[in-house]
């Protein structure tokens, strides 16, 4: 789209430039884990099972903690996308604000959230325990993740058109016919795509686990965590062979929620 | 309206109320953490020099992030919209990965970067080294605030119709007018709230910086050049660091308090964006 009279400038050599620049960064920044490794000692390390084991608690608990998220985040992204807010912008920062906030502080605010009645004592009825714990994971990447998923999912209904479903109303469907039979199908993708990055935000959160959970071998140390506490013990191969793991797993989410993105243009 | 309708707006409004009431519960439950009987607001940080010493090196260095991504990622941003659909595409991906990574494989990726990789001969080249100093806290905030920066301003500039630097053009206007008095303007809402989040993102930086530059509190003043005393940044961690410090000393009042000013700052920043008409997506 370059008009006709286009010379080549000056500024269109140094914006170019910049642009190659900063993708060329990014680029050999994800690449550097995996070349610093090189194959012998990528090979050497995968072969410890405390490795797996570490990414399978990731994945399992992103798993169990991305369903929350997203059980919340597609009625509360609804909601957002479709209701009249009284105070919109106030309303939207306070449920923006725990996805903006650094989550190390996060995990500092879950202290008094869960030590305060009533969530307490109805946590010892319970019978849950959350330090040093799983749940206590789950519970963070669940703090961190879900305004992140309810952002996501309002984007995804706004990018379907209103007028699809009050053409749907005006053909006799309910309100909710029309949202579930009509709305939701045609956001699938975006919702798909919210998934995964959600998915990957989740697989990547360790800052509030740090704080709020604290360290517990075969418990809390997701791969995230697990380099921090490694990297601090000195053991740099093991360390940059989970960190691989993790940057494998960020790739192939933002990959995955890209195609998937691509085939959703809605209207 | 249908009795079905009915009940399916109470259970929206019902899911929001209960969104905003969870966040709001999860900041306003640590408030009585602040006023501990029989001590001081916050654990004394207010009148901790250090405190002030880490609110001031958060706010310059974010600052300073903000402007070197700024420089950097708006005529970048530029460009790429200008680029062939491959090119978006693969930006997708790329920022994609990059702000789904844990903050700890950002830090690692910068140590293994500075001291293993390629920027280690230039830095041998220019005689400096920026691992475990203060200029290292620009590099580590830099990464991810310059990604979430790029994103904003891309989705501003794609946002513009291609017909009005076009018109510029044939009227004589060069490439960097074009650029300077037509897109930088009419693309000034996106542009304002990429800058935001971006001075937000590097403010709110913790893990890239434990790995990549640890902590200063602990050093000798003596370790600290001439400039960075006399912009009282000395012996100082950012803001989230010295938060995470004092928690593990077991200094919970004065962690609160820390958190609680990372967590105003944001809510500002964020209202601010939205206030400015700005969209916030991503991450």
């Amino acid at each position: 789209m370059r008009p006709s009279n286009s010379r080549f400038t000056p500024f269109d050599g140094v914006s170019s430039l910049l642009l190659v620049g900063v993708a060329a960064f990014y680029l050999l920044f994800l690449a550097s884990t995996a070349v610093y490794l090189g194959w012998a000692d990528a090979a050497h390390h995968l072969a410890r099972p405390v490795l797996w084991q570490r990414l399978g608690l990731t994945l399992s608990t992103a798993l169990i903690s991305t369903g929350v998220a997203m059980i919340v985040g597609i009625p509360g992204g609804y909601a957002l996308a479709r209701l009249p807010l009284p105070i919109p912008r106030v309303l939207a920062t306070v449920i923006e604000l725990p996805m903006m906030v650094p989550p190390a502080t996060v995990g500092v605010f879950l202290i008094g959230a869960v030590a305060t009645p009533p969530v307490a004592p109805l946590l010892k009825i319970a019978g849950i325990s959350l330090g040093h714990s799983t749940a206590g994971v789950i519970l963070c990447q669940v703090a961190v993740t879900t305004s992140f998923a309810v952002c996501l999912c309002a984007a995804a209904f706004a990018s379907v058109p209103a007028r699809v479903e009050t053409v749907a109303r005006t053909l006799g469907a309910t309100w909710p016919r029309a949202a579930l039979g009509v709305t939701l199908p045609a956001a699938r993708n975006a919702l798909l795509g919210a998934t995964l990055t959600v998915f990957a935000r989740a697989a990547a959160e360790w800052e509030a686990v740090m704080l709020f959970v604290g360290a517990s071998r075969g418990a809390t140390d997701v791969l995230p965590f697990a380099v921090f506490l490694d990297w601090n013990e000195g053991m740099m191969g093991g360390v940059v062979t989970m960190s691989l793991m993790s940057v494998t797993v960020a790739t192939l989410a933002s990959l995955g929620a890209s195609l998937v993105r691509r085939s959703s243009r809605v209207g | 309206m249908s009795v079905e309708s009915v009940w399916f707006r109470r259970v929206l409004w019902a899911q929001l109320g209960a969104l905003v009431l969870a966040v709001s519960w999860l900041f306003a439950s640590n408030l009585d953490t602040l006023f501990p009987a029989g001590g001081p607001f916050a654990g004394g940080i207010l009148s901790r020099a250090d405190f002030w010493r880490s609110l001031n090196l958060s706010v310059l260095s974010a600052t300073a992030t903000a402007l070197v991504a700024a420089a950097l990622g708006i005529p970048a941003a530029w460009a790429l919209s200008r680029r062939a659909l491959a090119w978006h595409r693969g930006a997708d991906i790329l920022l994609g990965a990059i702000l789904a990574l844990p903050a700890s494989s950002v830090g690692l990726a910068l140590v293994l970067l500075f001291q293993y990789g390629p920027l280690d001969w230039l830095q041998a080249w220019l005689g400096v080294r920026v691992i475990y100093t203060l200029p290292g806290i620009l590099v580590a905030q830099l990464v991810l605030a310059l990604a979430l920066g790029l994103q904003a301003w891309r989705a501003a500039f794609e946002a513009l119709d291609p017909r009005l630097e076009l018109t510029a053009r044939t009227l004589g206007a060069n490439s960097f007018q074009a650029f300077w008095r037509v897109a930088l303007p009419a693309a000034r809402p996106g542009i304002l709230a990429g800058l935001v989040l971006a001075w937000l993102r590097a403010m709110a930086e913790f893990g890239a910086v434990l790995l990549f530059c640890s902590t200063f509190r602990e050093l000798p003043a003596s370790r600290f050049g001439e400039l960075a005393r006399w912009l009282h940044v000395d012996r100082a961690d950012l803001l989230a660091v010295a938060m995470w410090v004092e928690i593990e000393f077991g200094r919970v009042e004065a962690g609160m308090g820390m958190a609680f000013a990372l967590a105003m700052t944001c809510a500002a920043c964020v209202y601010l964006v939205r206030l400015n008409g700005g969209r916030i997506r991503g991450h």
